[in-house]
């Protein structure tokens, strides 16, 4: 199962220049730069909650039911689809405030997660995302992940798009249930028209209390490759000059660690704990910033459903490596094109 | 504005959380005449001490938890027992058939109320149960072979089977 798009290790999304400045706008025609998309914005957004509100219609219609339930909203265990099982996935990742102003951006990721044997999972998910942002820079800008670099600053910006496709393959090498131990393989492109990431996860999960008490731990590395369209001058400075077309590289390893407990029928609860550590170059060149995250999670699993939720808030102990990355932290967090004050993943399971 | 969203998605999944429905394949009758066909079963009231029932997880590994099994017993000793353990979420409603010897006659599953793992009705995987005793190993993908799919269930159902037969050990005997 895929973490829902451009949120999958709290990568920019958007932003064209690793470690760009929060003032300091980057070339024009960038991946953010859906001026033209404006008018359409809070339409698609319509459409977006119209889908939402159709997901839950469907899911309490369907009444109780559950398998490859996912038990965090950041972290992956080691279950899989049983072979020739369909189950579809829908996430909604909303990523909440800035150092000021006001910042919200949600990405939707549909799609369906199948076994292809009982040890082997494939997913393919369609992702998109709604943002709206006003003043919400430290510099009191409109600026953030997909919010388009020649916006007005000092307006609100808000819109909607598609943002390409996710693919996943997931193998279980070992299992908690009779091994002891849980330990699975994860590969997770993501293929859009102006980013493309690979993703490779590690996942281990060790049950207690006749699996009742879930401990997992992800380990995972992104490499993310954001198209910069050529431009004539830079638009902040339009004395200087732009630059070509080119692709802009960052690369991410991203540690998680949570617990869930059963605490009624059909309930878990627990806490997730993430570390992101971005870095210039797809191959882990120059680290740019550490964040850390810590909240709960609640989960409910039915006969043919199941819902989890997980906020995480961002800590005030992030650490900027980079001139960049100390621009854009403020009381100890990381923002700018990186990451948000909360973090929240919403995800919805049916089986068929 | 954070809080807004966070709890209308709360709202929403507490709206979404309806109670589970359970399929019933076996009343207990039903069960009992499956598994001990033609013998007539006597209700034997069971309660058990703190010390057995750490006797019972010191012996099977498997915590006792909620788990209160229902006891009956038949004229040349035939045993009759239904219990519960959990699914991935829900509980398994199953039953235990035991000769006079202690070894296992029998199992099946009553009442199962999740998508996946119902695989564990499986006469097959059932009739592995047959003639094991509380010195049986019991572990899935041992002397248990597992369902592929329906790991969860098939373990637990496992753990379930050796918990009731160090309860023969332990308190019926």
């Amino acid at each position: 199962m895929p973490q829902p798009a451009g949120g999958a290790l709290g990568k920019s999304a958007c932003c064209p220049q690793p470690n760009a400045q929060a003032d300091r706008r980057p070339v024009a025609g960038s991946r953010g730069d859906r001026r033209d998309r404006r008018p359409a914005g809070h339409a698609a957004w319509r459409l977006v909650l119209a889908q939402l509100g159709a997901i839950l219609v469907i899911l309490f219609l369907a009444g109780p039911a559950a398998a490859d339930e996912r038990l965090f909203g950041f972290i992956n265990t080691t279950d899989t689809m049983p072979h020739g099982k369909w189950e579809q996935q829908d996430w909604l990742a909303a990523r909440l405030g800035k150092a000021r102003g006001d910042y919200q951006l949600y990405q939707l990721s549909a799609g369906v997660d199948y076994g292809v044997t009982d040890a082997l999972q494939a997913a393919l998910y369609l992702d998109g995302h709604y943002v709206t942002a006003e003043r919400d820079s430290s510099g009191g800008r409109t600026s953030g992940p997909f919010v388009p670099h020649d916006v007005d600053p000092f307006g609100r910006y808000a819109s909607a798009a598609i943002d390409g496709v996710t693919l996943s393959a997931k193998y279980r090498l070992t299992s908690p249930y009779i091994d002891g131990y849980g330990l699975a393989l994860a590969f997770q492109p993501e293929l859009g028209p102006r980013e493309v990431s690979l993703e490779y996860r590690i996942i281990g999960q060790e049950d207690f209390f006749e699996d009742t008490l879930i401990w997992a731990t992800n380990l995972a590395f992104l490499q993310d490759w954001q198209h910069v369209s050529a431009s004539a001058v830079d638009i902040y400075n339009p004395t200087a000059p732009g630059g070509p077309a080119t692709w802009n590289r960052e690369s991410f390893l991203e540690f998680t660690t949570g617990l869930s407990c059963r605490f009624a029928e059909n309930w878990f609860a627990g806490v997730e704990f993430r570390n992101v550590n971005e870095f210039a170059g797809a191959f882990l060149q120059r680290p740019g910033h550490s964040a850390f995250f810590l909240g709960p999670n609640l989960h409910y699993g039915g006969q043919r459903f199941w819902v989890t939720l997980s906020v995480l808030p961002q800590l005030p102990v992030a650490k900027a490596y980079s001139p960049d990355q100390q621009e854009v932290r403020a009381a100890g967090r990381i923002y700018g094109d990186e990451h948000e004050r909360v973090e929240a993943r919403l995800g919805f399971g049916i089986q068929f | 504005m954070e809080w807004q969203f966070l709890g209308s998605v709360a709202a929403a999944t507490v709206i979404l959380t309806v109670p589970a429905h359970a399929t019933v394949y076996l009343t207990v009758e039903q069960a009992q005449q499956a598994l001990l066909p033609g013998i007539a079963l006597t209700a034997f009231p069971l309660h058990l001490s703190d010390a057995q029932k750490a006797a019972i997880e010191k012996q099977s590994g498997v915590a006792m938890g909620k788990s209160a099994p229902r006891v009956w017993r038949g004229a040349s000793g035939e045993l009759f027992i239904v219990d519960e353990v959990i699914g991935k979420h829900e509980y398994i409603t199953y039953a235990v058939a035991l000769g006079g010897d202690g070894a296992v006659r029998g199992i099946e599953i009553m009442e199962y109320r999740e998508s996946y793992g119902y695989e564990v009705r499986n006469a097959e995987w059932r009739h592995q149960f047959v003639g094991k005793t509380a010195k049986a190993a019991l572990k899935l993908d041992g002397d248990i072979k597992n369902i592929g799919g329906a790991t969860l269930s098939c373990r637990h159902v496992t753990d379930g089977v050796k918990r009731l037969l160090a309860l023969y050990d332990v308190a019926l005997k």
